[in-house]
């Protein structure tokens, strides 16, 4: 395959792989209930992931080593354990959410209640961490993913007023029946969802799952500033649609069906079914993803062999973590909690613990013993380091909002 | 290697351990001192869920976890403690000159490989890139 | 057979009694007798004591972490409070508690750089090949 055409399939997975329930549950209610008011928060989210994740790419082809791998040596045993637990029970989460996600599509095209399709569709996600390979698996779901620009293709279809609707974002107004605390609540979710820490395990255990060297920095920056912006401009798109059908409607988000709801308003039923597809996409690729965390984060963290670079056999104890997780998930739905519940969760979740996530990656990427000669500028760390604040004061604030807006009712 | 000079908790510590081969085969959990001559020396390091549980302060749950996996091993051996004499080089990971399945970890994975993962068609083969 | 974690963490003593913090890591040094397969043997040369969050482990002042700058202020301060003890200095390690000879004199935690200080850096190329290998 030509050099330019890797790195166009490169950019288009990761504008593809962007999205997962987290972003489109947040995007779509957010979108409903506020208009395109947080649409600042996602752009703030995308760039804080952008910087974090070619950061870890960096640290992964500098180093041979994922980040997680590398928290255990810099911040000790313990502080590794405390981060291990959170990010394992988060990532469950996510997982279970994920899992849902793809029954709740299916579900959809066949008719049947999403339930009874969970023990089939954890059954499929398995089979495929399980025999497909790493690229094949991250491309396929990636490429799939772009059906997800449907919604663009709705919005634009909507003719709608392009002034007004900027003038929207760019002015933030608080809508009448929410008070600034559901809006900051909102702003952490959405912002937990853009930033999940999963995603950045998951990225940097990924290069070294593909054998990324000092030489393909150039293809993971292109990757990571081309791909990632793009996928929060999808995000954008499923929250202004929200906010061009559901809002006048009075409608709020609380089911996935809720979410592509405005696509098969606006383009009826090849609309929809291709939104669905999205869906689908998205949300098996990122079951996938924070399956393959549960078992990198847990091995790495002992010393375990892991990753898909090597035979099953070779790396039996972090294949059967990854087993147990999917299976756990799976029972979790079954036990017939509310998986948008889940979903919400999992970002908020997320969002208060992105400092134990973000804090070690930017140490190991100021750390000459990793990084040699790539260790980070000072403009890069001065981003970096604003955006550590941020997290750290989201991060404090999102219990008391959850706790005061009694999750964001 | 001689001359150079190493902070336990900074350098030593919770290294990764590869064996000669370049396998991944668990951390350095701890390391074993000795007493020659009224000075400390470092006999060699210690590996294993008992050794890291122990280190956290966990005594009890060490000594039982290390029990489990000398109770896994066929000829009941002890592979928590590498000698330094088994340790090829200390630089950002600490390599080996054992093979992985001579050092503590491989106690658990057998297991699991034996019990679990070779019931599963296909555990014979990486999937290719 | 003592462990190095039963000497981290260890309270320190001086020879007067009053506490100088916990052990919070120890130097080794290479100049021991040779062992076959790995080098000259591996000697505890001292000790760096602190109270409370000195010498905290993420190596902003002993392996050189460079930045941001606000982080490497707040934790070259916090690793600057402590302070090193050659073993020399030592009395006794016995009952869960080093003891200082009296008039232990402390020493900068790192050496003049006349012997090479490891690992050394960026280890790209070994770790690379162990973290993909097969």
């Amino acid at each position: 395959m030509s050099r330019f055409l890797k790195i166009f399939l490169g950019v288009l997975t990761a504008i593809g792989g962007f999205v997962d329930i987290g972003d489109l549950v947040a995007n779509a209610e957010t979108g409903a209930r506020f208009g395109l008011g947080l649409a600042w928060v996602v752009l703030v989210g995308v760039v804080g992931i952008v910087v974090y994740a070619e950061m870890a790419g960096r640290v992964a082809a500098s180093s041979g080593r994922p980040v997680f791998d590398l928290v255990r040596e810099r911040l000790g045993p313990r502080v590794a354990l405390v981060n291990l637990l959170a990010s394992f029970f988060i990532n469950f989460l996510t997982l279970a959410a994920e899992l849902a996600g793809v029954a709740i599509a299916l579900s959809l095209l066949a008719g049947v209640s999403y339930v009874l399709l969970v023990p089939a569709v954890a059954f499929l996600v398995w089979v495929v961490v399980w025999r497909m390979s790493f690229g094949a698996i991250e491309h396929v779901f990636g490429i799939m993913g772009l059906a997800l620009l449907v919604f663009v293709v709705a919005l634009v279809h909507l003719s709608p007023d392009w002034t007004s609707m900027l003038h929207e974002a760019t002015h933030p107004a608080l809508p009448t029946e929410e008070t600034p605390f559901t809006y900051a609540f909102f702003a952490i979710a959405l912002f937990g969802a853009a930033m999940t820490p999963y995603e950045v395990f998951f990225f940097s255990s990924g290069a070294v799952e593909e054998g990324w060297t000092r030489r393909d920095l150039a293809t993971n920056r292109l990757n990571v500033y081309v791909g990632f912006p793009l996928g929060g401009l999808l995000s954008l798109a499923i929250m202004a649609v929200a906010s061009q059908v559901l809002r006048p409607a009075g409608i709020s988000v609380g089911t996935l069906p809720q979410v592509v709801l405005p696509v098969a308003v606006v383009l009826g039923k090849v609309g929809l079914a291709v939104a669905i597809l999205g869906v689908f996409a998205a949300t098996f690729g990122a079951a996938i993803e924070t399956g393959l965390s549960a078992g990198y984060t847990v091995a790495q963290y002992l010393g375990w062999q892991w990753g898909k670079f090597v035979r099953p056999r070779d790396a039996p104890r972090f294949h059967l973590v990854v087993l147990v997780s999917i299976v756990l998930g799976a029972l979790f739905l079954l036990s017939g909690i509310d998986p948008i519940m889940v979903t919400e969760y999992s970002i908020v979740l997320s969002a208060a613990a992105l400092p134990l996530t973000y804090f070690p990656i930017l140490v190991i990427a100021n750390d000459p013993e990793y990084m040699g000669t790539l260790t980070n500028g000072k403009v890069l760390n001065a981003i970096a380091m604003t955006y550590l604040c941020i997290l750290t004061i989201v991060a404090v604030a999102t219990v008391p909002l959850m706790i005061i807006t009694k999750g964001g009712a | 290697m001689s001359g150079r000079r190493f902070w336990a908790h900074l350098h030593l510590l919770d290294r990764q351990l590869v064996d000669r081969d370049g396998r991944l085969c668990g951390n350095v959990d701890d390391l074993e001192l000795e007493w020659r001559d009224g000075r400390l020396w470092v006999s060699g390091l210690r590996t294993g869920a008992g050794s890291l549980a122990r280190r956290l302060g966990a005594r009890v749950l060490g000594a039982w976890l290390d029990q489990v996996h000398r109770g896994v091993d066929p000829e009941r051996a002890d592979h928590t403690f590498i000698p330094l004499r088994h340790v090829a080089d200390l630089g950002d990971h600490v390599t080996l000159s054992l093979d992985r399945t001579e050092v503590a970890t491989w106690h658990g994975e057998r297991w699991v490989a034996d019990h679990v993962i070779a019931h599963i068609p296909g555990s014979g083969h990486a999937s290719d890139e | 057979m003592p462990r190095m974690s039963e000497l981290l963490g260890t309270p320190v003593l001086d020879a007067e009694g009053t506490s100088r913090g916990r052990v919070k890591d120890v130097r080794v040094v290479q100049d021991g007798p040779y062992v076959e397969g790995f080098g000259a043997a591996l000697r505890v040369e001292g000790i760096l004591t602190g109270r409370g969050t000195a010498a905290v482990l993420l190596g902003f002042d002993r392996a050189g972490v460079k930045g941001p700058w606000p982080l490497v202020s707040l934790f070259r301060r916090l690793e600057h409070r402590a302070t090193y003890y050659s073993w020399e200095e030592i009395e006794t390690w016995d009952d869960g508690v080093v003891r200082l000879r009296a008039g232990a004199e402390p020493e900068a935690a790192t050496p003049a750089p006349s012997t090479s200080t490891t690992p050394t850096p960026g280890g790209s190329s070994a770790s690379g090949d162990s973290s993909t290998g097969s």
